[in-house]
C-alpha cells in the first residue's frame, strides 16, 4: 500500500513535466506579452528594451529551462490583472471551487444512486422509462440555461434563494443544481447498467437461493460490486467539477477556479493562465490517486494481485 | 411418501421475442434419501427444471401449470416470503461454477453465516460464525479459522466449491439440488468433491437431485436416472436397469457416445442439436434425430408408458409391450 502511494506519487513528476511543456508552448505561441504590456504608442526602442529584460528575446529552450527553474521555486510570475503572484491568486480560489464541486457531488450521488437502483429494479416498466429519459433531458440540458431558469424561477420570482455569489448555504444550493444536474444524469444511466449487470451474475442467484430478501440481495449482494464501475465515474466527473466549472461558475459569479481562468484568459493574464492549469492538473492527478485507493478499500482483489 | 414429487411442470420464459416454452410436463419424485440423476444435453431442461423448484427463474421465467409437492405441500402456491424460508432451509442448491456463484467482495465464512443467521434465528452471531466455521471442516477445508477470512479468489476451484456445499447444506436441508456440480472443475477434484457430497448426505440424511451431462457421474453417484429432453422426461428408471437395457432411443444413444476405456472404434455421437423451445419439432421432439422414427412419430407426441411405478419410458417403439404387459 506504502509502495503504491509512493510510486504513484513519483510517478506525477514526468506528468507535470509535461504539461509544464505543454502549457510554456502554449503560451509561447499565444501572441506577443509586450504590446499588451505597454501603451500602443510606445517606441520601437522601448519595446525592443522590455523584450530584452524579460528575456523574451532568448531561445526557446532557454526560456523554457527558465520557466521551469521558476516553477519549481513556486514561482508562476505576476498576475498583470491583479498585479500579484499568481500561485497564492489561484490558491485564494480552490476552497470556493471545492466547496462547489464537493456539493454539485452530492446532489449528482443523492440523485444518481437511488434512482439508478429503482431503474434497474423496475426494468423496462413506467418508472424506467421515466427515469432513463429524464436521465436523457438531464443530459441534454445546457448548463447556462438550467441556471438561468433557476435563478429566474427560485431567486428573482420567488426570491428564496440569493441571486449569485458565495458566502452562506443559500447561496450554494443554486449552483450545486445547477452543475449537479448533468452529472447525475449520466451517472444515473451509469449506475442503472451496472446494476442491471450485476442482478444479472451468478452470485445474485446464490443468495437468491439462499433465501436473502429481495432488498437485502439489492443492498448487501448487489451494491457494493455495482458501485465499483460508478466510482471510477464519480472521479471522471470529480475532475472535470473541480477543474473549474466554468460556465455554471459565470453565471452564478461564483469566485473559483473556473471564473478566474476564464477572466485571465480573456485578460492575457498569461500567469495566472499558467499556475491554473498547473494547479489543476495536480488536483486530477490526486483525485485519480485517491480514486485507486478506494478500490483498495472496496475491491479485494485488488490487494492481492 | 416422496420428499419431492413433481408432476406435469409446464415453465415458459417471455422475453421480447415471444413466449418459449422451456418444460412442457415435466413429472419426476424424489425419494427420501434417495439420489436422483437428471441428465441430458444442454438445452434440454434440466437446469430450468431445478430453477423452477426453487422458483428461481427471474422476472421472465414463469411456471405456467403443474404441481410442485414438497413434503406433501405445494411450493407453486406459496407467497414469496413462505418460498424463501424453503429456499436454503429444507431445499438448497448448488451451482456449476464456483467462482462466480459466490460474491467476489465479501469473505467466505460470512456467505457460509448468512444462510446460517437468515433461518436459525435462535443463533448468536458468534454461533452462527462457529457453525460457519464447523461447515468448512465438515467439507474438509484445511485450517478453516483462518480460511474463513478469505476471499473466494483467494480459495482454488475445489476449495471454492465445498464451500458452495458448506453453503448449501449449513441449514441441514432435506433436499439439495446440485446443478452440474462439477463440470468447471478437474477430473481428480471432480472425483473428491463427489466423494465429499455422498459423504456429508448420507450422514445427514439428504435427497440429491443430481444435474449432469456427465453419465459416468450418473453410475457412480445416482440411485435413479431421469433422462430429459427438449424440456420433457423421456425415461425414467433405476440406475443398474438404465444402464443394462435403456429403452429410450435418446438413452441409447447417450450411452453409446460416452467413451470407455477398451473401445478401439470411434465413439458414435447422436446426429444434430437439441431443438430450441421455439422450433420444437412437431410430434416426439426427438423424432428428427431418431434413428427408429416411425410414420406416427412425426405427427403425434408418445405418452408416457410405465412398466409398474419405478420404470417410465417415452417413446412409440414400447406402445405393443406396454399393452400385452
Amino acid at each position: 500500500m506504502k509502495k503504491f502511494i509512493i510510486k504513484r506519487l513519483l510517478e506525477l513528476i514526468p506528468v507535470l513535466f509535461i504539461i509544464t511543456f505543454v502549457v510554456f508552448v502554449l503560451v509561447y505561441h499565444a501572441g506577443d506579452p509586450v504590446s499588451l504590456m505597454l501603451p500602443e504608442d510606445a517606441s520601437q526602442e522601448d519595446r525592443e528594451y522590455m523584450r530584452e529584460s524579460l528575456g523574451l528575446n532568448d531561445p526557446f529552450i532557454v526560456q523554457y529551462a527558465n520557466f521551469v527553474m521558476d516553477i519549481t521555486r513556486g514561482n508562476f510570475g505576476t498576475s498583470t490583472r491583479y498585479d500579484m503572484d499568481a500561485l497564492p491568486l489561484v490558491i485564494e480560489r480552490l476552497p470556493a471551487t471545492f466547496e462547489l464541486a464537493g456539493a454539485a457531488m452530492l446532489v449528482a450521488l443523492a440523485i444518481s444512486i437511488p434512482l439508478g437502483i429503482w431503474s434497474a429494479n423496475r426494468r423496462n416498466s413506467y418508472v424506467d422509462l421515466f427515469i432513463t429519459g429524464g436521465s436523457v433531458l438531464g443530459k441534454a440540458m445546457p448548463n447556462f440555461w438550467l441556471g438561468i431558469m433557476l435563478i429566474l424561477l427560485l431567486a428573482v420570482n420567488y426570491q428564496a434563494f440569493p441571486v449569485s455569489g458565495r458566502g452562506t448555504f443559500m447561496h450554494l444550493v443554486l449552483p450545486a443544481i445547477t452543475l449537479g444536474t448533468s452529472v447525475a444524469a449520466e451517472m444515473t444511466r451509469l449506475v442503472r447498467s451496472s446494476m442491471l449487470d450485476t442482478l444479472g451474475q451468478d452470485y445474485i442467484r446464490t443468495a437468491s437461493s439462499k433465501g436473502v430478501p429481495y432488498v437485502k440481495v439489492v443492498v448487501y449482494h448487489a451494491f457494493r460490486n455495482t458501485l465499483i464501475p460508478v466510482i471510477t465515474i464519480t472521479t471522471l466527473q470529480l475532475s472535470i467539477l473541480v477543474s473549474g466549472a466554468i460556465i455554471t461558475e459565470s453565471v452564478f459569479q461564483w469566485p473559483g477556479l473556473g471564473m478566474l481562468l476564464v477572466q485571465a484568459v480573456n485578460a492575457r493574464d498569461m500567469a495566472v493562465v499558467q499556475a491554473s492549469v498547473f494547479i489543476i492538473a495536480i488536483l486530477v492527478i490526486l483525485i485519480n490517486l485517491i480514486t485507486d485507493l478506494i478500490y483498495f478499500i472496496i475491491d479485494p482483489r485488488i490487494k492481492h494481485s | 411418501m416422496n420428499l419431492l414429487e413433481v408432476k406435469n411442470l409446464h415453465t415458459s420464459f417471455y422475453t421480447d421475442h415471444g413466449v418459449i416454452p422451456a418444460l412442457t410436463g415435466v413429472s419426476f419424485s424424489v425419494k427420501k434419501g434417495e439420489v436422483l440423476g437428471i441428465v441430458g444435453e444442454s438445452g434440454c431442461g434440466k437446469s430450468v427444471t431445478s430453477l423452477s423448484i426453487l422458483q428461481l427463474l427471474g422476472n421472465k421465467g414463469k411456471i405456467n401449470s403443474g404441481s410442485i409437492h414438497f413434503k406433501g405441500q405445494d411450493l407453486t402456491t406459496f407467497s414469496t416470503k413462505k418460498m424463501r424460508k424453503v429456499r436454503g432451509n429444507e431445499i438448497s442448491m448448488i451451482f456449476q461454477e464456483p467462482l462466480t456463484s459466490l460474491n467476489p467482495l465479501i469473505r467466505v465464512g460470512k456467505q457460509i453465516e448468512e444462510t446460517v443467521l437468515l433461518h436459525k434465528e435462535e443463533l448468536s452471531k458468534i454461533e452462527a460464525r462457529n457453525h460457519a466455521i464447523n461447515m468448512m471442516k465438515m467439507v474438509g477445508i484445511p485450517q478453516a479459522e483462518e480460511k474463513y477470512a478469505y476471499y473466494p479468489h483467494q480459495l482454488s476451484g475445489g476449495m471454492r466449491q465445498r464451500i458452495m456445499i458448506a453453503i448449501a447444506l449449513a441449514c441441514d436441508p432435506e433436499l439439495l439440488i446440485a446443478d452440474e456440480p462439477t463440470t468447471a472443475l478437474d477430473v481428480t477434484i471432480q472425483e473428491q468433491i463427489l466423494g465429499l457430497m455422498k459423504k456429508i448426505t448420507r450422514e445427514l440424511d439428504t435427497s440429491i437431485i443430481l444435474i449432469t451431462h456427465d453419465l459416468g457421474v450418473v453410475a457412480e453417484m445416482v440411485d435413479r436416472v431421469v433422462v430429459m429432453y427438449s424440456g420433457q422426461v423421456v425415461e425414467e428408471n433405476e440406475v443398474e436397469k438404465f444402464f443394462a437395457n435403456p429403452k429410450h432411443p435418446y438413452s441409447k444413444g447417450l450411452i453409446r457416445s460416452t467413451p470407455s476405456i477398451d473401445q478401439e472404434d470411434n465413439l458414435e455421437s447422436i446426429k444434430g442439436s437439441v431443438p430450441t423451445p421455439a422450433n420444437k419439432p412437431s410430434g416426439c421432439p426427438f423424432h428428427p434425430r431418431c434413428p427408429f422414427a416411425m410414420e406416427i412419430c412425426k405427427s403425434q407426441a408418445p405418452e408416457n408408458m410405465y412398466y409398474g411405478e419405478e420404470e417410465m419410458v417415452n417413446c412409440w417403439l414400447y406402445k405393443e409391450e406396454v399393452k400385452t404387459s
